[in-house]
């Protein structure tokens, strides 16, 4: 398993691994998702958004994957995304390391 | 095509940023997250805050692609990043000439986005309804006296709707106001329209419902749609409201539902020579009772065509509803025709000519603006010659060299356009506040797509007219010779012929801007000091409008306006107080035709007209107009028989002897006895009152209180400030009414100084454009002469060293550049005449050919011309002799 700290996972390619935690989202999807989630605080544009979709699948993070079936169905093809088990590996340690992080600082200035 | 897909468009253009690869793979998704990103802002600065973001984000995507894709284009790519980092290093190096060239270029392409936004937005944008190009206006015509535009009667509206099968829909409406009640009571715009306009026009309420077709019933009588913005103001954004009861003139009304902010009704149309613009308040559904048919023609009508008809067929079946009618209502509609006109073609008519002079006057700038940064690019390509040179001499191509010079003027295109695109939304946004050209609310002027791609097509255009030239001068192919030559970097002769051509374009263009300026100033002095026919200072006006239940009968009306003077005009400091039908500066037609004893009647379709106003005794001290003989009409001619006083115009056309003693006039028709004349006992002089720019059309003053009405205006002079005097009228009609509101309050002095807005916001415009270009020509002048001196110190020197006096030097100096000037000049001169032609129409008093302006745009640049050569001038001759010969 590589260490998370290669992974150069930003903030933004953070929140878009938790979009998409609990079922795949196509591009739009995570932009909402993200926007409601950080309160407005982080707004992914689209060029930030797919770059960032892309070098994650390039790391092996997400893959694409089939629209759920209750998606609705329009003109347009979707793309719609999935962590796969490395992403989800990925995922869980950059959020222990976030909290040992916080741990730390608890402790310290007993905040 | 919708906004949404415009922006897509747009988008997509700029994904072209993206290397190609990537583009194909997310490139119709990024699009489409984009414009639900966009489509999700209501507002403009949400808009742009999106495009701002869309943009950066896609300008930092690339840069990240592309450095980690291969790049098969990578060559192209290399040289234009090389030379679009050699030009930035360069324009750093040198920070005053790149502020001044950005800066000059920011104002021209600012100037002129600002310009054609509002060119965009009063002739290009489509009106805010669905499928505008279906909406029409529905106008009855005179046809016998040649009137065009009137006002639909109420039957007559019912029976072309209910007939016609060209129009899908068809709906009145009418402007009014009531008082909404509370601690201040508040009257509010109302238009009464028919329910059926909303389904008309495509646009359904924001919160609640609009009216519909079944809300035509006496029972919907009292039920409101409220405006978006007296929502906001008014109910404080609520949407309990919704569904409230709210009190109107004193009865219980249902609010029904909000129109959207961008609802704009009525749209603006001309009727006589004023627009219909006042954005109504509240909404009221016209309901349609069992009348008698009257020929009250008091109803605006607008109507959608049917699916598949078109405005001819429209107008053929119109013109036989019409005839039609005509059989069988001979009395009333016999010579009545009826007509649509296209909503959008209407709407736009009034300011065309203002705003294509300001468009023409505003390019003229830019091109002053594109020339001088074309000097400052000519001369610094000078300094560079050496360095091209050198390019040329390892193997550049001609094509090479210009690509690189024609890099930076568009770098410095892009950061003017960039620049210029501020300039143009701060000025948009101060002008739309201001609105000095008086344009209606629905063309509130915004930086829409069409002006963002006019400020692309006029940078693109600008750089080519500031950079090609010098780019093409300093890449010529005797630069080898210039190498070999070493020391002298020398100005070729087709370089001086250039900046020549630069220096006389700027003079010709500021005279042409200055004659344009003189002419609307003066044009606007003549307006200010044309007399106006009363006395404007020292007078208060408001408005007072009586509601129904109330004052339900013409006798309560009465009594009220006779109370009401009397109140007024035992306040202190109050000289004399009137009431009337109509004021001048508001405007309120209400003519009619009529006859003159001893006259025969007129012709068939020669009717004349005559402007009536209902007035009370006191109306001509109160107004400070000037009796020329007999007198002013007192409380017994309101009881006795018919009287009336005419105004000057009204004599002349009539009695231009002036023998005005026992004439008498009648309306409409030859009376059949006596006391159906109007005997005339006196004539004033004329008062401007439909504008200062408008002749008085002859215009009769009758007794008010023969007729009192629910609604007129109340004149107030002072004896010294009038503004002192708003407090305690008010306090007077509280004491007399505390739920009536004093509406419309205004100073005489105000009305007037807001009738000139518009003259007074061109001359102001036309006279900055003329400083700006005044200054740029003469800096320019300044520039191809201090240059010219600097390249004959050599010769100066000499010519000193062999005696020659000094002032005679300069006189050889100064000679070229007074040449240049005057031929700028003359070319001035000649282009300003067709040009005051086309604008003779914005002027009042003032000839198109008018000597004085020329006069005084000729010497300005002539003085402008000659301390620019001078100078210089005076400067190289200055210069020691010795220091002058050894000179290079």
């Amino acid at each position: 398993m590589r260490d998370s700290d290669d992974l150069d996972l930003t903030p933004q390619r953070f929140q878009i691994l938790l979009s998409l935690a609990d079922q795949p989202r196509h591009g739009y999807g995570v932009m909402t998702d993200v926007l409601e989630r950080t309160g407005g605080r982080m707004k992914l544009w689209p060029g930030m958004l797919y770059g960032s979709l892309k070098r994650l699948a390039e790391a092996g993070l997400v893959e694409e994957s089939q629209a759920p079936a209750d998606a609705p169905r329009d003109r347009m093809e979707r793309r719609f995304y999935q962590l796969t088990p490395l992403g989800r590996d990925a995922l869980e340690a950059e959020a222990d390391r976030m909290a040992a992080y916080v741990a730390a600082a608890r402790a310290r200035s007993a905040v | 095509m919708t906004s949404r897909s415009r922006a897509g468009i747009l988008y997509r253009l700029l994904l072209r940023l993206q290397p190609r690869p990537f583009r194909q793979k997310y490139g119709a998704e990024m699009e489409r997250a984009f414009v639900q990103l966009l489509g999700r802002e209501r507002t403009f600065r949400g808009a742009a805050a999106v495009w701002l973001g869309g943009i950066t984000d896609l300008l930092r995507s690339a840069v990240v692609e592309r450095r980690a894709s291969p790049c098969r284009k990578g060559h192209l790519m290399d040289t234009l990043r090389t030379d679009l980092r050699q030009a930035l290093r360069g324009f750093a190096a040198m920070p005053g000439f790149t502020l001044a060239a950005v800066l000059t270029i920011a104002l021209g392409i600012g100037a002129n986005s600002a310009i054609f936004s509002l060119v965009s937005a009063a002739m290009l944008r489509p009106l805010p309804y669905a499928n505008p190009e279906g909406v029409v206006m529905l106008w009855q015509t005179f046809d016998r006296f040649d009137i065009d535009e009137v006002p639909w009667t109420l039957h007559d509206y019912l029976d072309v709707r209910e007939r016609s099968t060209q129009l899908s829909h068809a709906a009145l409406f009418r402007s009014g106001s009531r008082v909404l009640a509370g601690t201040e009571p508040r009257r509010l715009q109302a238009a009464t329209v028919s329910p059926v306009l909303f389904d008309l026009l495509g646009v359904p309420a924001l919160h609640g419902r609009a009216f519909i077709a079944e809300d035509e019933q006496p029972a919907s009588a009292d039920r409101i749609v409220l405006s978006h913005a007296t929502w906001q103001q008014v109910f404080g954004g609520r949407l309990d409201v919704i569904g409230s009861t709210v009190t109107l003139d004193g009865r219980p009304h249902d609010v029904l539902g909000v129109m959207p902010p961008t609802f704009r009704f009525p749209p603006p149309v001309t009727y006589g020579d004023v627009m219909l613009k006042m954005q109504p308040d509240i909404f009221l559904p016209f309901v349609v009772r069992p009348e008698p048919r009257e020929g009250n023609h008091s109803h605006f009508a607008i109507g959608r065509l049917a699916p598949g008809a078109t405005l001819d067929s429209a107008n053929a079946e119109l013109a036989a509803i019409a005839a039609a009618l005509g059989g069988e209502h001979p009395t009333l509609n016999d010579g009545v025709g009826a007509r649509a006109v296209s909503l959008q073609g209407q709407s736009v008519a009034t300011f065309r000519t203002a705003l294509i002079i300001l468009l023409g006057a505003v390019a003229c700038v830019l091109l002053v603006a594109c020339t001088s940064v074309a000097n400052l690019l000519m001369a610094r390509a000078m300094g560079r010659k050496r360095e091209l040179a050198l390019r040329a001499a390892v193997g550049a191509s001609r094509r090479r060299l210009v690509t690189q010079l024609l890099i930076e003027s568009g770098t410095l295109g892009v950061a003017g356009g960039i620049a210029g695109l501020l300039i143009a939304a701060w000025v948009v946004r101060i002008v739309g506040q201001l609105n000095p050209l008086d344009l209606p609310d629905i063309y509130a002027a915004a930086l829409d797509w069409r002006v963002l791609a006019f400020t692309l097509g006029v940078t693109f255009a600008a750089v080519l007219l500031f950079g090609l030239a010098p780019a093409l001068q300093a890449s010529r192919p005797d630069l080898l010779a210039t190498l070999r030559s070493g020391a002298r970097i020398a100005g070729s002769r087709g370089e001086r012929r250039v900046k020549n051509v630069l220096a006389v374009t700027q003079v010709a263009v500021a005279v042409l801007l200055l004659v344009l300026a003189s002419l609307t100033v003066r044009s606007l002095n003549a307006l200010w000091t044309v007399d106006a026919g009363f006395d404007v200072e020292s007078l208060l006006t408001f408005n007072v409008t009586l509601p129904d239940d109330r004052y339900p009968s013409a006798e309560s009306h009465g009594i009220f306006t006779d109370r009401l003077m009397r109140e007024l005009e035992g306040l202190p400091a109050v000289q004399s107080v009137a009431a009337s039908s109509m004021l001048p500066f508001v405007f309120d037609k209400n003519s009619t035709n009529y006859f003159v004893e001893g006259e025969p009647p007129p012709a068939e379709g020669q009717a004349q007209f005559v402007d009536r106003t209902l007035v009370t005794e006191h109306y001509f001290d109160a107004i400070g107009a000037e009796l020329l003989w007999g007198r002013a009409m007192t409380p017994a001619d309101a009881r006795a028989g018919r009287v009336g006083v005419v105004n000057e115009a009204f004599a002349r056309r009539h009695w231009p002897n002036g023998d005005w003693e026992g004439r008498r006039m009648a309306f409409e028709e030859v009376p059949a006895d006596d006391a159906g004349w109007v005997r005339i006992i006196g004539v004033i002089r004329d008062i401007r009152s439909a504008g200062l720019g408008l002749d008085a059309e002859p215009t009769i003053y009758l007794p008010l209180m023969r007729a009192p009405r629910s609604g007129f205006f109340v004149l107030v002079r002072g004896a010294m400030d009038a503004g002192a005097l708003i407090a305690p009228t008010r306090a007077a009609l509280s004491r007399i009414d505390p739920g009536l509101p004093m509406d419309d309050v205004e100073l005489m002095a105000t009305r007037k100084a807001d009738s000139v807005r518009k003259p007074r916001f061109t001359a102001w415009l036309l006279g900055a454009f003329g400083v700006v270009a005044l200054i740029i020509a003469a800096t320019g002048l300044y520039g191809v002469m201090s240059y010219d001196a600097g390249q004959r110190t050599r010769e100066i020197g000499i010519r000193i060293a062999l005696g020659a006096r000094p002032s005679s030097v300069r006189s050889l100096i100064t000679r070229r550049g007074l040449g240049l000037t005057i031929t700028g000049l003359l070319a001035g001169l000649a282009a300003s005449i067709p040009a005051s032609r086309a604008a003779e129409s914005l002027l009042f008093g003032v000839r198109a050919t008018d000597l004085l302006a020329f006069g005084f745009a000729g010497l300005t640049l002539l003085a402008t011309g000659w301390l620019a050569t001078w100078l210089p001038a005076r400067r190289a001759t200055r210069v020691d002799p010795m220091i002058a010969l050894r000179s290079e």
